[in-house]
């Protein structure tokens, strides 16, 4: 019979906030007996015991080469370290050493030591945070390279108008004219397949398949026919695209399709039409807009969770600044600004700047800043203002309650899971959480304790739903409460593994009980993000919360301006949740046509420490019936217009990158004044500026920062 | 009447694929509407006179006893049954054997002399086959289900080409009944020849679909009645492709137009695999079949007797279906090996000679008015 029970921590993890909470759900109280996350979403089922996991480590005085090796730990070093984790080269590297964000890939037998007293307690006190992405596929992972001689830095003067692109996505279609110069060559300096079958360059980044211009212009050439590029065949000899093969070669890749995510982004941040690319000094330079294109794994994307990308997102950033050295080094020049695209986002998450990936993103930027070849970050503000996953809690005094109705879809072949922020503070037990499954009794409630970790199913050892508290040290400094289920729909068993039940999909009841906040603290919850990635089959659903109060869309057929005050559910607190760091430059979307913000683009939440919403909006719509933004499809001469906050991003990335060319400041504080300015200098009738936490400071693309349309061909 | 009874037949089989071009080539002289039959009776009577026997001034010249130029004298759709006629009468089935075990299909032409006193008739190889283990088949059933990701992005395309519509062929170069009429007939008959013979092969082979080896690829559309191997999609469109490239090369036409035809039959048949209906395997063999059919036709049209013959080994073949393993556009045919194969799947079976007295003045004769179509255009 389904009901309650009260779970120990796994041993170890114990009071330790510093794990993600979702590290706990993979590997610990989740899973006691099993590997982790399947690759289908189920905590708890099988993976094989070798598979190697991507761990983001927040390790404040333990050096990346010292963590390798297991010297940190003195004479606790177990024997068998080396073969349970392992860092890259890279991240070893002189450039990335200094970082206290270490990437390290471990086996299951890692989260062991935990359970030991003395090792345990050395991990827990050199680690500060530790985050898992999804587990490496076994044909994707490289031989690992020993630290070969240091590459230099490069030194002396940038080559003028020079800048070096990057972007990170799905589905990149690289041997699109776009990205190729009127000889015909590629434009792409170097590409990062993630889940491609690994060679040899790719073993000082652990995994994947690396490939330099000097390939991607050999297979060209290979695949030239009658003056003509056959792209399918350059796919499949770079093993991009493979139908057949081995089981990670075969992935499906979006590059497949007419069009794909990555493509489009990458055409906005920097296609040209070939002899296309600007010069410093007017006319045309091919070689002033190197691209460095790092495709995310295709099961992050379809995965259910934005945090199993950290790893992979840092991994990328590393690669494209390694890479840009490469270029400035070949070229004899000194380091190259650097401008890096990433258009994802999630939904679920601190929203305070402080989470592992936007510190970590931060620090790059940070560390180049003021220099000559700075680096800058542009991230989406997000699409999902109107999904209905974000509620805002206040109390009328203690014990007030609050329930908010979590409405879980059925055919949902992955997780859900529900995050409960607190205001930061100590742990002192100021609300008390309890589940009601649909159907169900409601749970004992829980408070701001990491024991126990309450489960609901059949068997302890076999929950459907769990229910747990962690604290969030500094800086986030915050509690948080995870609710996560199992898929609605077990749609994937492994032969020989016991099937797993799938959890009742409908409302599931959380009650939120004040006992000590404050009139004016406030506990936000969001849904995390579950839904199909775009070109991916379809396997998440998004789930959502169900609010009476909430006013989707007034008497007019349009969507409101604000939020109901009576409304647990809000728009506001909907931006992206790994935009909201410090120095990353975040974009919304407005619509071209008649200058207003996208319903969809998120919107800023006024608690947020480090910003109020998105720094600028660009265009992510032509009008209101010609939706999207037009540009490559994946075949040379197809486009498509796909609609959203990406390409918003993309578009800025470029018009960065022009700027940086033309040596003017491209930072996080250049962009605001060029949109503030455009603001002011606007004439003629249009709607004003949107607020701070929906616009920024203002919409680039009212005067001239970035041509709009087929944007070189203006 | 009898050209409406005779569309009305032809119609019922539209639902084959080649066939389905008939449309364009009516075969009737004029839009005759059943209301017009009844005014034609009390028309004549208005206008008929009283009868005068004719004299042999009033007819013209009689025409010459099988002379080719004849043709241009008979309707489209008549023409085509004759081109028909002179390929398939010459070409006939049999099974190879290892003793008395049947392992090969094989398509040969039969070279015999129709004048009396000729040479005795023989066989001379155009194309063998010998089918897939069901072991081979597992191998690929994985690679089918991996292209069913882009049956959504692919749905058009298959459901438009269920029927192999020339609409294809004619955006590539431009061919359409009214413009080019005579390119028009030639590539309905070199679709209709490849297509009946491809099935004698596949009911021969009596592979099984993709469907028998997994419940769980549901194909998109109703799966085809008739043995997997070789792709009849792919046949018909790498006959039609090369025939096609032949007759714009022999216009003067660079080479890319082959290369974008040839990309075009691929697209055909890669979207059977898409839609569930086709392993890999089946598109190779009918890849190779379309391109010694087409090669085959080109000779028999140019009367230059001179062909290659190819073998298919199925058993040797591994992984996807890849096109240029079998022809390079600018070199031509090529032997082709799948990595780690023990062999060739696809190997030359040397080159053909057909006896001279064979040579047939009607494909000629279609050949040159099709290739006058894209020379002589303004």
């Amino acid at each position: 019979m389904r009901t309650w029970h009260e779970v120990d921590p796994r041993p170890g993890y114990d009071g330790f906030g510093t794990i993600d909470p979702y590290v706990d759900w993979a590997f610990g109280t989740g899973a006691q007996s099993a590997g982790g996350y399947s690759r289908h979403g189920v905590a708890g089922a099988k993976r094989p015991k070798g598979a190697w996991h991507p761990l983001l480590l927040d390790l404040p005085q333990v050096d990346a080469r010292s963590f390798a090796d297991g010297r940190f730990l003195g004479a606790l070093a177990p024997a068998d370290w080396q073969q349970n984790v392992r860092v890259p080269e890279i991240g070893a590297s002189a450039q990335f050493s200094g970082s206290r964000f270490v990437v390290a890939h471990v086996r299951p037998a890692f989260f062991d030591y935990f359970t030991q007293t003395e090792l345990g307690g050395a991990l827990r006190s050199a680690i500060a945070r530790m985050g898992v992405s999804e587990a490496l596929e076994t044909e994707t992972i490289a031989s690992p390279t020993a630290a070969g001689a240091v590459a230099s830095v490069p030194t002396g003067a940038a080559e003028p108008g020079t800048v070096v692109v990057g972007v990170i996505d799905d589905g990149l279609a690289f041997a699109n004219e776009r990205f190729r110069t009127r000889g015909g060559k590629t434009r792409v300096a170097h590409l990062w397949l993630q889940d491609g079958v690994a060679n040899a360059a790719a073993g000082r980044y652990g995994y994947g398949r690396v490939l330099s211009a000097h390939d991607i212009d050999s297979v060209l050439a290979k695949s030239t026919h009658a003056g003509l590029v056959d792209e399918d065949e350059v796919y499949r000899k770079t093993e991009a695209v493979a139908f057949s093969g081995t089981a990670a070669g075969a992935r499906y890749r979006t590059a497949s399709l007419a069009a794909s995510h990555g493509t489009h982004v990458m055409d906005l941040a920097a296609g040209y039409r070939p002899g296309g690319v600007p010069g410093a000094l007017g006319g045309a330079n091919e070689d002033a807009r190197p691209i460095v294109a790092v495709q995310l794994p295709a099961a992050s994307s379809e995965g259910t969770s934005g945090a199993s990308l950290d790893t992979f997102t840092i991994d990328a950033v590393r690669f494209i600044l390694d890479k840009a050295d490469e270029i400035a080094r070949g070229r004899g020049c000194g380091r190259l600004p650097v401008v890096i695209n990433f258009s994802y986002g999630t939904i679920a998450g601190r929203h305070d700047g402080t989470s592992d990936l936007e510190r970590a993103l931060d620090e790059v930027i940070a560390e180049r800043r003021g220099t000559m070849a700075p680096v800058e970050i542009v991230l989406p503000a997000g699409n999902n203002r109107l999904k209905r996953c974000h509620a805002t809690l206040t109390f009328g005094g203690a014990a007030d309650s609050r329930i908010v109705a979590w409405r879980v879809q059925p055919d949902d072949r992955t997780m859900s899971h529900l995050e409960i922020w607190l205001p930061r503070g100590a742990p002192t037990g100021r609300v008390r959480i309890a589940v009601k499954p649909p159907g169900g009794d409601w749970g004992p409630a829980l408070g701001e304790a990491t024991k126990p970790v309450r489960v609901w199913g059949d068997t302890p050892d076999r929950g459907l739903c769990s229910l747990r508290y962690a604290h969030v040290p500094p800086p986030t400094g915050r509690g948080m409460f995870l609710v996560s289920l199992q898929p609605t729909e077990i749609a994937d068993v492994p032969p020989g593994d016991v099937p797993w039940e799938p959890s009742p999909s409908g409302v599931w009841c959380i009650r939120v009980e004040n006992v000590s906040l404050g009139e004016d603290e406030a506990v936000e919850v969001w849904v995390q993000r579950d839904d199909t990635r775009f070109g991916h089959p379809a396997f998440g659903r998004q789930s959502m919360l169900d609010d009476p109060e909430y006013v989707a869309v007034e008497d007019n057929g349009l969507v409101p301006d604000s939020d109901a005050s009576a409304a647990m559910v809000k728009r506001a607190g909907t931006l992206n949740p790994i935009s909201t760091g410090e120095h990353t430059i975040v974009i919304g979307g407005y619509c071209h046509s008649n200058y207003r913000v996208a319903d969809y683009s998120g919107e800023g939440l006024a608690a947020s420490p480090r910003r109020l919403g998105p720094d600028a909006l660009a265009p992510s719509d032509e009008s209101i019936v010609a939706r999207g933004i037009l540009a490559a499809g994946t075949r040379s001469g197809t486009f498509v217009a796909l609609q959203g906050t990406s390409a918003a991003v993309a578009m800025t990335t470029r018009s960065i990158a022009d700027r940086l060319a033309q040596g003017k400041a491209g930072d996080r504080d250049a962009i605001r004044a060029v949109a503030a300015a455009e603001e002011a200098a606007a004439t003629g009738s249009r709607p004003e500026r949107p607020s701070e936490a929906r616009g920024g400071a203002g919409r680039l693309g009212l005067g001239s920062s970035l041509p709009v349309k087929r944007v070189d061909e203006a | 009447m009898s050209g409406l009874k005779a569309e009305s037949i032809e119609s019922g089989m539209s639902g084959m694929s080649g066939m389905s071009g008939m449309s364009g080539m009516s075969g009737i002289p004029y839009p005759v509407h059943p209301a017009t039959t009844a005014a034609l009776l009390t028309c004549r009577d208005g206008v008929v006179g009283s009868w005068r026997h004719p004299s042999l001034a009033d007819v013209r010249t009689e025409r010459e006893l099988g002379k080719p130029d004849n043709l241009a004298d008979w309707g489209a759709r008549e023409r085509f049954e004759l081109f028909f006629f002179e390929i398939a009468a010459r070409v006939t089935f049999s099974i190879g054997c290892d003793g008395a075990i049947p392992t090969s299909a094989v398509l040969s032409h039969l070279d015999m002399s129709v004048s009396p006193g000729g040479a005795a008739s023989r066989l001379v190889p155009i194309a063998s086959f010998i089918r897939p283990t069901p072991a081979n088949f597992l191998e690929q059933i994985e690679i089918v289900n991996n292209y069913a990701a882009l049956r959504v992005d692919r749905g058009a395309e298959v459901l438009a080409q269920m029927g192999i519509s020339e609409a294809f062929f004619g955006s590539i170069t431009g061919f359409q009944p009214d413009r080019t009429p005579k390119s028009w007939e030639l590539a309905l008959t070199v679709l209709r020849t490849a297509y009946y013979l491809v099935m004698r092969v596949k009911h021969a082979l009596a592979c099984r679909r993709p469907h028998e080896y997994s419940p769980q690829l549901q194909p998109m559309i109703a799966a085809p009645m008739h043995g997997t191997l070789p792709s009849g999609h792919a046949t018909e469109a790498f006959t039609c492709a090369y025939v096609m490239w032949r007759l714009l090369k022999a216009a003067g036409r660079p080479p890319i137009w082959g290369e974008q035809l040839m990309r075009l039959a691929n697209r055909i048949a890669v979207n059977r695999t898409v839609a569930g209906v086709h392993f890999p395997v089946d598109s190779a063999a009918g890849c190779m079949l379309g391109l010694t059919l087409g090669e085959y036709i080109v000779a028999r049209c140019t009367n230059s007797s001179e062909y290659t013959a190819w073998r298919f080994d199925g058993t040797r073949f591994k992984g996807d279906f890849l096109w240029r393993a079998l022809l390079d556009i600018e070199k031509g045919r090529k032997p082709a090996t799948a990595d780690g194969a023990a062999g060739p799947f696809v190997e030359s079976a040397g080159p053909q000679s057909l006896d001279p007295a064979g040579r047939s003045p009607i494909l000629e004769w279609i050949w040159n008015e099709a290739v006058k179509e894209w020379k002589d255009t303004p």
